[in-house]
């Protein structure tokens, strides 16, 4: 009987020498497709709180947008033509609105106790994604090519020299702080940003506080993960 | 060890439909929109920058003064040390010398940078060449005494428009080395002569920033633009745009004491801020910080719909 | 510094700022109304009423 005439099984078991089945059997059990894109939530997730983090994101998405446009023309584009200067703005006030949204986020995320139920990892991931983006931000402000930039570059310099960063980090110096500005740190804010979003995807909304009430007993001493 | 009050446990309770690729492609219509709106009330800043042909004709004075502290060794940058030159060890944090032990990455001989070299480049002037081999020959006792000469003589100087009538009396080659150099930037070629020294194509500003740094003309801007160190300057924009509002924190320490008559205040303010930033990512861990929550329950605001249902 | 009408900005924010000032303590009436702003919007986002759906069990 020849290969052809054996009926096929209905799913081919994976292989477990196979690197391939071995990464997406792992894949799919960390974040199965309802877990990835979930269409209903806890019933406490029911406060515009839960918004910002969405509206960050959203943010994020117009300055980068905006960024590709400035950085398509060149960096002397803006200052040279209307619709240049347009989007210069519609970047800088993107900006503005990425670190309100973000800080909201953030002071609702800390009242909340997100880091709860084994999301120490979550908390860490947006921390580290709001440290970068000052960072990016401020490669921005370097990159711009005018007396801001001038001032900013001459002040920071002494900070980051003081501690042997400026070594290696030249704020002074045009070429590379317009790198980082458009790729390097924009990649590192947009891959943090999408671990962040994952982790939050993977251990859930983080639960409300246990409410203790007069007449119950004492919450379970142990913490449970998610 | 957390508290057994931030257990979090499973969510065994109801759920509820919650469309979360609507919500987003509804915040980036808001979003948009709101950026619009506010480029088209307010666009953006976009102050001039400054060049040296700009000090030179503006502040001449300043400009001369400066350019005497870079070729005898007394300016901010020539005494600056790492990463630029060896002449000083920089900022130290108790033991720790990083501005030294990272060394020097871009050197910069203020000397013959922003004076010596560029008045090579000035063709056809054999007067000029002779004065600038009598400085360098010269023992350093002589040019020392040459220099001093100059620069109190400019603080006697007075300015008239572009030119500055200053008595030369004791300053030997100098006077006329630096009458020549204003004369260069204030034709636009020193801004050139420091970014092309090197090579055709240039983007790093490194030199000619910093020379004008080491005089008034960039702080007398920041300063009507509360952009000064002690101004909270950090946090500012230009005019009355919003600034970077969340490096409030990181300028306060510089209005407080010990920091701010501090020689080391630069590499103490960043110790102290790597350390709250390294905190505020650890949070979770932080016994008694991650328990704020719980002393301030706002949180009893947010879930109370849920408390309400738990409870009845 | 071309005029704000050139450039689409109907109010020219590049004038003489303004700083409110305390003790030590300085800041830009700008940055201030955004940190104002930040808490009047926080404190909105945890009281107003959000719509939603009756849960399912």
């Amino acid at each position: 009987m020849s290969a052809a005439d054996e009926p096929r099984p209905a799913r081919v078991p994976a292989d477990a020498r196979s690197w391939t089945a071995r990464l997406r059997t792992r894949a799919e059990g960390a974040m199965p497709p309802e877990r990835l894109l979930p269409d209903r939530q806890p019933s406490y997730v029911a406060s515009w709180i839960y918004v910002f983090g969405a509206l960050t994101i959203a943010a994020l998405l117009l300055i980068v947008a905006s960024g590709l446009i400035l950085g398509l023309k060149g960096p002397a584009w803006w200052h040279v033509t209307a619709i240049g200067r347009f989007f210069n703005g519609i970047h800088l006030w993107g900006v503005e609105l990425f670190f309100f949204t973000m800080v909201v986020h953030l002071w609702g995320k800390f009242f909340m106790g997100a880091w709860r139920g084994g999301r120490s990892l979550t908390w860490v991931a947006g921390a580290v994604t709001f440290l970068i983006s000052i960072a990016a931000a401020f490669t921005g402000y370097l990159s711009q090519q005018n007396f801001d930039a001038q001032w900013i570059s001459t002040q920071a310099k002494d900070g980051l020299n003081s501690v042997g960063i400026g070594a290696f980090f030249n704020v002074t110096n045009f070429g590379q702080m317009y790198t980082f500005h458009v790729i390097l740190l924009p990649v590192a804010v947009v891959l943090l940003t999408a671990w962040h979003v994952l982790l939050v995807r993977r251990h859930g909304v983080v639960p409300p506080y246990v409410r203790q009430l007069a007449a119950e007993a004492p919450a379970r001493p142990s913490e449970e993960r998610a | 060890m957390a508290s057994p009050r931030d257990a979090a446990p499973p969510w065994r309770g109801p759920y509820r439909s919650y469309d979360l690729v609507k919500e987003l492609a509804i915040c980036i219509a808001v979003v948009a929109a709101l950026a619009t709106l506010l480029t088209i009330l307010f666009s953006s800043p976009d102050e001039k920058p400054s060049t040296i042909a700009q000090w030179a004709r503006v502040q001449p004075v300043d400009f001369l003064t400066t350019a005497t502290a870079e070729l005898d060794g007394s300016s901010d940058t020539a005494g600056y040390g790492p990463p630029y030159n060896h002449a000083a060890t920089g900022q130290v944090i108790g033991p720790i010398h990083l501005q030294s032990w990272l060394g020097v990455s871009h050197p910069i001989d203020t000397a013959v940078d922003y004076v010596l070299a560029p008045l090579a480049t000035i063709p056809n002037d054999p007067a000029l060449r002779a004065q600038i081999a009598r400085y360098t020959t010269a023992p350093p006792a002589q040019r020392r005494a040459w220099t001093d000469a100059y620069a109190k003589a400019l603080e006697r100087a007075a300015a008239h428009g572009t030119r500055v009538a200053v008595s030369p009396a004791g300053s030997g080659p100098v006077a006329p080395m630096m009458a020549s150099l204003l004369s260069l930037a204030q034709a636009r070629g020193l801004d050139g002569a420091l970014l092309t020294s090197r090579q055709f194509y240039q983007t790093d500003y490194t030199k000619p920033l910093l020379f004008m740094a080491d005089g008034s003309l960039l702080s007398d801007r920041a300063e009507a633009q509360h952009l000064l160190g002690d101004q909270w300057g950090m946090m500012n924009e230009t005019g009355s745009y919003p600034g970077q509002v969340w490096l409030w924190l990181y300028t306060f320490w510089y209005q407080v004491e010990p920091f701010k008559s501090s020689d080391n205040a630069d590499a103490l303010v960043w110790a102290l801020m790597m350390l709250l930033s390294l905190a505020f990512v650890c949070i979770p861990f932080i016994p008694g910080v991650r328990s704020i929550p719980r002393w301030i329950p706002l949180h009893r605001l947010i879930w109370r719909e849920h408390y309400r249902a738990q409870a009845s | 510094m071309l005029p704000a009408s050139l450039l689409g900005a109907v109010f020219d924010l590049s004038r003489r700022p303004h700083y409110v000032h305390w003790h030590f303590f300085q800041m830009s009436v700008t940055n201030l109304l955004v940190i104002v702003l930040m808490i009047v919007v926080f404190a909105a986002a945890i009281l107003l009423p959000f719509p939603h759906r009756r849960a399912e069990p």
